[in-house]
């Protein structure tokens, strides 16, 4: 479509306004994280200061954000790569054994939809007061296997949405040369799927990293993950916002970065195949 | 190729079983199982969980600060209590309003923006790598580093409105005629850019060619889009609302840290009510009865659209 120079322009400008509108508050987060607890309080804005790196080892140190990192990490990897394990045989079995359109693979995929819709607040207190029963409250292990559930619900969407234009033939190719399930699985699906196993595994790790409600319930003390840990800043701290910015950015760099790099599978994985 | 494709009935998936691989059929069933078995071994005990235990606790007046309240049965009693209960009707307001301000001008904002986007313009790579950032941006962080940019003494809104003559000590968060709203901005900053990023790869994977026959037929401007775009983009537009509309459902993370659900109960949404009932005042038997009636509620009037658009997608996706 050709356009006049002045119309693209005016939408340039429009555009512009919004990715201000959505960086200008990371800006200001990412400054008042290097300012002095008395710059970072001014009602006036202090536009030139001298950085202060030390609210950052306060912040990693001193209020547990390095332990922090560390328990993010291990549960979002670990979640994330067992919904992977156990989603892509669930959408292969739904998409490649079963077509698509049977009622098998209909009603399997509207099962996982239906528990993706329910809001966890359901399932919170049953799953706090088992987990608690059984020693697995106070410790990564209870949100792991929580998120590890809600990992393999996204892993299944997503990998559906990816098998399900991919011919069936190949399969059964595969089969007539005797190769089991499993084995036609790993040698004719799994080469073509890297794509969309980047992207859940992308947005199994963003889900797990920036998951609230279930951590705060589950975890404390050293089994915190970093949006708990970073809550518990508010009411430690107080006011010091130099700190508890310090904390923000931590906890926020590394998914942003990783979602930066791995952008381009993320639209199609974020919408479940309803973009290409 | 359109509606029959989802409707077609299991024929096909039967054939297989009279060909002539049957008689490894059994050892082909378990083959089979197996494949749905890693998923199983997670997802069933958890479901089995919430069954039994959540009819435990809707039945039971349990609260964990009284020992021996778990054993007290009151039948229907906790939904009785919840029928009356105006802090759930108040939440159940709080959370649509929420959902329809917030994902409603999510989607408008962002459908203009990915039209905007959709073209020429400078530093699109960059711009579509920087709008990433506030939507992966962890809640939780998200609604602190709101509450600073609005605090009433420090904050960078207040010098704003301040320097424009607005007045700058603006208690936004601890007023109850702005606290919503507030946070429904908050909202709308943070997920506005999943509808853009979405719309515009659909956009851009949109065939040319009704555009050029509409372009030809002298269509431009608001026709082009309100006859051709619009329509050609339905399926997309539709997935889009669906995911915001179940996401912006569940908040929890933002009103916890802005506002608690104050002042008063003027932001408390159902996850915070529910939190706040079971594990601030550990009443977590009535806790569980108020996440069942929400959760029922909600897929009934969502889960039957959601299969739906399942089906539009699938029918999408082959075409």
């Amino acid at each position: 479509m050709k356009r006049r120079p002045a119309a693209v322009a005016v939408r340039s400008i429009v555009v512009y306004i919004f990715v201000l509108w959505c960086i200008a508050p990371i800006i200001w987060l990412v400054s008042t994280s290097l300012k002095s607890d008395v710059d970072a309080f001014s009602p006036t804005p202090v536009w030139f200061f001298i950085p202060q790196f030390e609210n950052y080892v306060n912040a990693w140190v001193d209020g547990g954000m390095g332990q922090s990192m560390l328990i993010s990490t291990a549960v979002g990897c670990a979640s994330a790569i067992l919904g992977i394990t156990a989603g892509l045989p669930l959408a292969y079995l739904t998409t490649q054994i079963w077509p698509p359109e049977s009622t098998g693979s209909s009603r399997a995929t509207l099962a996982i939809l239906l528990l993706t819709i329910v809001p966890p607040v359901l399932s919170l207190t049953p799953f706090y007061r088992a987990l608690f029963g059984v020693g697995l409250t106070g410790n990564a292990f209870g949100l792991t296997i929580i998120h590890t559930f809600y990992a393999i619900l996204l892993a299944v969407l997503i990998f559906r949405s990816f098998l399900v234009n991919f011919p069936r033939e190949i399969r059964e190719a595969a089969l007539i040369d005797g190769l089991g399930e499993w084995r036609a699985l790993l040698s004719t699906i799994l080469p073509n799927v890297w794509g969309a196993m980047a992207a859940t595994f992308v947005l199994a790790l963003i889900q797990s990293w920036n998951e609230f409600l279930y951590a705060l319930v589950l975890t404390n003390g050293d089994s915190q993950t970093v949006p708990v840990t970073i809550a518990g800043f508010l009411s430690f701290f107080g006011t010091n916002w130099a700190r508890l910015t310090a904390a923000g950015v931590i906890g926020a760099l590394p998914i942003v970065i990783f979602a930066i790099v791995v952008r381009k599978h993320m639209a199609r994985g974020l919408s479940f195949g309803g973009v290409k | 190729m359109t509606a029959t494709a989802v409707r077609a009935p299991a024929r096909r998936a039967e054939k297989p079983s009279s060909s002539p691989r049957r008689r490894i059929s059994k050892r082909n069933f378990f083959a089979r199982l197996s494949l749905a078995l890693p998923a199983a071994v997670v997802v069933v005990p958890l479901l089995a969980i919430i069954v039994v235990q959540g009819i435990d606790l809707v039945t039971h007046a349990e609260n964990l600060t009284r020992p021996g309240s778990a054993d007290k049965f009151i039948g229907w009693g906790n939904f009785t209590r919840a029928f009356s209960d105006p802090d759930l009707l108040g939440s159940i307001r709080v959370t649509l309003t929420y959902v329809v301000a917030g994902v409603g001008l999510e989607m408008i904002i962002g459908v203009g923006i990915a039209l905007l986007l959709n073209g020429r313009i400078p530093g699109k790579g960059v711009i579509r790598a920087v709008i990433l950032i506030p939507m992966v941006l962890t809640p939780v962080v998200a609604g602190l580093m709101w509450r600073l940019l609005l605090d009433p003494t420090s904050g960078f809104v207040n010098y704003l409105l301040g320097v424009v003559g607005l007045g700058n000590d603006h208690a936004f968060l601890s007023d109850p005629a702005t606290a919503l709203p507030a946070i429904i901005m908050v909202e709308i900053w943070q997920n506005t850019p999943f509808v853009v990023i979405i719309v515009l790869a659909g956009l851009e994977s949109l065939d040319p060619s009704p555009f050029e026959a509409a372009e030809l037929d002298g269509a431009r401007g608001f026709g082009l889009l309100k006859n051709v775009t619009l329509p050609m983009l339905g399926p997309v537009l539709a997935v889009v609302l669906l995911l915001r509309i179940i996401d912006a459902v569940k908040t929890f993370a933002l009103v916890n840290t802005m506002t608690q659900g104050g002042p008063g109960t003027s932001t408390l949404t159902i996850s915070n009510y529910v939190y706040r009932t079971g594990f601030q005042t550990f009443d977590i038997g009535y806790s569980t009865t108020l996440g069942l009636i929400v959760s029922v509620a909600l897929l009934i009037l969502i889960f039957p659209t959601a299969g739906r658009l399942m089906g539009l997608r699938i029918r999408r996706s082959r075409g």
